[in-house]
């Protein structure tokens, strides 16, 4: 691997840390669930991040292991934290929402605990071992409803929009949040391509290597914009809106 | 069980016009999912634009007549009518994503 590949892993992960860390502040102001669970969540799968990078930075064989299985789990940890997040938010009263967070969770409870069951304990050997699918599909599942849920409320905003009972910028929002899931899952079937590479191989190609860390950045960068907009977005996103509304008059 | 705002306007639509209670329902709902809006979760503000702008039309395609008094009536009886909201401001996906982005 080039020295330079946990460059984009150390970018994500301080992303999640950092928008974890404002979230947090808010949840001391609100006192509301919704920013307590998404913070948890970000701040799980930064940490993962770090447990990733921090082997590849001491390039020491003996830390590979066990960052990478805390990482694993961090990161499973952030997934049943996300789809919580999803169901308090979106489908608070849903039966079949309750049975998905169930599912997800059992299905990476159930994917970590058959791969160390069968010796691959990272969770890198596809080919050999018949519960990383498992694993992966309970995260191709969750992050598939990120995007459904962002899609769906996208839509039904923007007919909200057009009576003037929802903002652009929240109606924007939605469709970012959907756009992240989307690019989650174009990253979890680029993953699985890659881990097929390295149970074949035995390592990582440069140009994959690269895909999926750029594919990494931009949901992490749309999370940002769905969540702390900068000022000069939040007033193209304003301004595009006039121009549509005095072109449709 | 607790009258929600959805059925306390279906009520009222059936009354006006004559409606079985089946089609005032199942206008109201063509009318609040045109709206982009939940009928479990509408609140009043939002149901006053669905019978401002949208159920007029509706009802016109349904062959009814002075759409706009019959729903201009509606919404004054909603505007006065006892009942709470069916789902606390703070919580729909609307209001927590405007929230999360004061972080």
């Amino acid at each position: 691997m080039e020295e330079s590949a946990y460059i984009g892993g150390i970018c994500v992960g301080i992303g999640y840390l950092v928008a974890s860390a404002r979230l947090f502040r808010l949840s001391l102001r609100t006192h509301k669930a919704p920013e307590r669970l998404l913070s948890a969540t970000l701040l799980l799968w930064g940490l993962s991040y770090a447990c990733w990078q921090i082997p590849l930075v001491l390039n020491e064989e003996s830390a590979f292991r066990p960052f990478y299985v805390t990482g694993r789990l961090l990161t499973d940890a952030g997934t049943i934290g996300s789809a919580l997040f999803l169901r308090l938010v979106f489908r608070p009263n849903s039966l079949f929402a309750n049975a998905l967070v169930a599912g997800i969770a059992i299905g990476l409870l159930v994917g970590a605990g058959g791969s160390a069951w069968v010796g691959d304990w990272e969770s890198i050997y596809p080919l050999r071992n018949p519960w990383w699918w498992i694993e992966w599909t309970a995260v191709v599942v969750s992050v598939a409803w990120i995007a459904i849920e962002g899609f769906h409320s996208h839509g039904m905003a923007k007919l909200r929009h057009k009576l003037g009972i929802c903002d652009r910028m929240t109606c924007h929002r939605y469709l970012l949040w959907g756009l992240a899931g989307a690019i989650w899952m174009i990253y979890e079937l680029v993953y699985a391509i890659q881990q097929i590479e390295f149970d074949v191989t035995g390592s990582y190609s440069a140009s994959l290597d690269a895909l999926a860390s750029t594919l990494e950045l931009i949901p992490i960068a749309l999370i940002w914009l769905v969540f702390f907009p900068p000022a000069t977005y939040r007033r193209w996103i304003e301004r595009s809106d006039a121009k549509s509304r005095v072109s449709e008059g | 069980m607790e009258t929600s705002l959805f059925d306390l306007a279906a009520q009222k639509l059936e009354q006006r016009t004559g409606f079985s209670a089946l089609e005032a329902r199942g206008t109201l709902r063509i009318a609040i999912k045109a709206a982009g809006l939940d009928p479990k979760s509408v609140k009043r503000d939002e149901l006053r634009v669905v019978f401002e702008k949208l159920m007029p039309g509706e009802l016109e395609r349904r062959g009814v007549k002075d759409t706009a008094v019959i729903c201009a009536a509606v919404i004054d009886e909603l505007e006065s009518a006892p009942i709470a909201e069916s789902d606390a401001p703070s919580s729909s996906p609307d209001d927590v994503f405007r929230r999360l982005s004061k972080a």
